[in-house]
């Protein structure tokens, strides 16, 4: 093995150890549970009262667990109230309904385009796209008349399928009517573009990359 | 020093660094869980005299003569400042706690994520399965930034009740998290 090639197996090594050291400087940082003494059991009756024991040790602990989640909600309700009194947000939020409609139609257009570089960056599973792509079709077709599907293509994690309507109110309707047959139960977004429809369905197991702030 | 020295010290410096990094940010991560109680569900299909609703187990379907599943709209609008009013987190799962007693129909819900004017952003469907006297949870693992849209909508369909019992929505648990 050439030195590059030994360098790049120790580095490799080495951030495996980063990650370790990470989990552990986490793990250190958590707080410890607090363990009952182990005491002997002699006897049916002694494991009663030691079963008896834990088990209210073990109701102590979770109503301390409760305690604290309410506690670590309420900092950072308090925290969250602090910074938005104190920080100027580097995007204004909006405050007229134009400007909420602006910001609304931004966001979907950088969603919509994260989601096409995504799918096109995608290679083709075979068997699961090929299955997908059928399944859209049925979906689609069983809708109705005025629906139809203008093309539908999986990848590997992910399906766009490109949907015409007849008419706005069977558009709007179109997402409901979909939303629990296969492949869309899966998890779906929608995107209009005039009587157009485009879908992007994630498959089962996975979940569609989500909008960059 | 060797060039492939100093690619050695520069690879294991970033290596380390990714390493703590990426362990780091499991601690400063935020998370916050919302629960909305299943009696925020309204009837969506006009079946409205086949519900009842209650302060705990949510709303259920207990009539003798109710036939075939019903469907509630259950809005949960209140807890996401998202679709333009500026949302910088990321609503990253839905919890809903279902019993589901009907021997020949399931609990079906649908998350629908909604923009401005009312058109659907994203949609998915969980179902129940068999019947069982205990809760079920439908988990959906949402992943969609609150950005994406301005409120949240669950949409549950509901069989009647059968000789196994009356089948209810209990509780929506909702999980977002900021960067």
């Amino acid at each position: 093995m050439s030195a590059a090639g030994r360098n790049v197996v120790v580095a490799l090594v080495v951030g495996c150890a980063g990650v370790g050291v990470g989990a552990w400087i986490v793990k250190a940082s958590m707080p410890r549970p607090v363990v009952p003494p182990v005491e002997s059991a002699e006897g049916d009756a002694d494991a009663q009262r030691l079963l008896g024991k834990e088990v209210d040790q073990l109701k102590r602990e979770l109503v301390r667990f409760k305690l604290e989640k309410l506690s670590d909600r309420a900092a950072a309700a308090k925290t969250a109230e602090a910074v938005s009194a104190s920080e100027t947000p580097a995007v204004p939020a909006p405050r007229t309904p134009e400007e909420r409609a602006a910001r609304a139609k931004e966001s979907a257009e950088r969603w919509k385009h994260q989601l096409d570089v995504t799918f096109e960056g995608q290679h083709r599973d075979g068997d699961w796209a090929l299955d997908a792509e059928r399944k859209a079709q049925a979906a689609v077709s069983a809708v109705g008349p005025g629906v139809t599907l203008r093309s539908a293509t999986c990848a590997e994690t992910m399906c766009r399928i490109v949907i015409n309507n007849q008419d706005a109110a069977q558009q709007q309707d179109l997402a409901r009517a979909l939303a629990d047959k296969e492949p869309f139960a899966s998890g779906s977004a929608f995107d209009q573009e005039g009587l157009t429809t485009i879908v992007y369905v994630t498959r089962a197991g996975q979940t569609l990359p989500h909008l960059d702030q | 020093m060797f060039k492939s020295q100093k690619f050695l010290i520069v690879g294991v410096a970033a290596a380390l660094l990714a390493g703590i990094q990426s362990q780091a940010s499991a601690i400063t991560a935020t998370s916050f869980d919302w629960e909305t109680p299943g009696s925020v569900c309204m009837p969506s299909d006009g079946k409205t005299s086949e519900w009842t609703w209650g302060p705990n187990f949510g709303v259920n379907r207990n009539c003798s003569s109710c036939t075939g599943s019903a469907n509630l709209v259950c809005p949960l609008s209140t807890l996401f400042t998202g679709g333009g009013s500026g949302g910088s987190g990321t609503f990253g799962f839905l919890e809903v706690d279902v019993y589901d007693r009907s021997s020949t129909a399931n609990v079906s819900c649908t998350l629908f994520l909604i923009n401005l004017d009312g058109s659907n952003v994203f949609t998915q469907t969980q179902t129940s399965s068999g019947n069982s006297p205990n809760v079920q949870l439908l988990s959906f693992n949402v992943n969609v930034s609150e950005g994406s849209y301005a409120n949240a909508t669950v949409q549950c369909s509901v069989p009647a009740a059968t000789s196994s019992g009356v089948s209810h929505v209990a509780n929506f648990i909702t999980s977002a998290s900021t960067p």
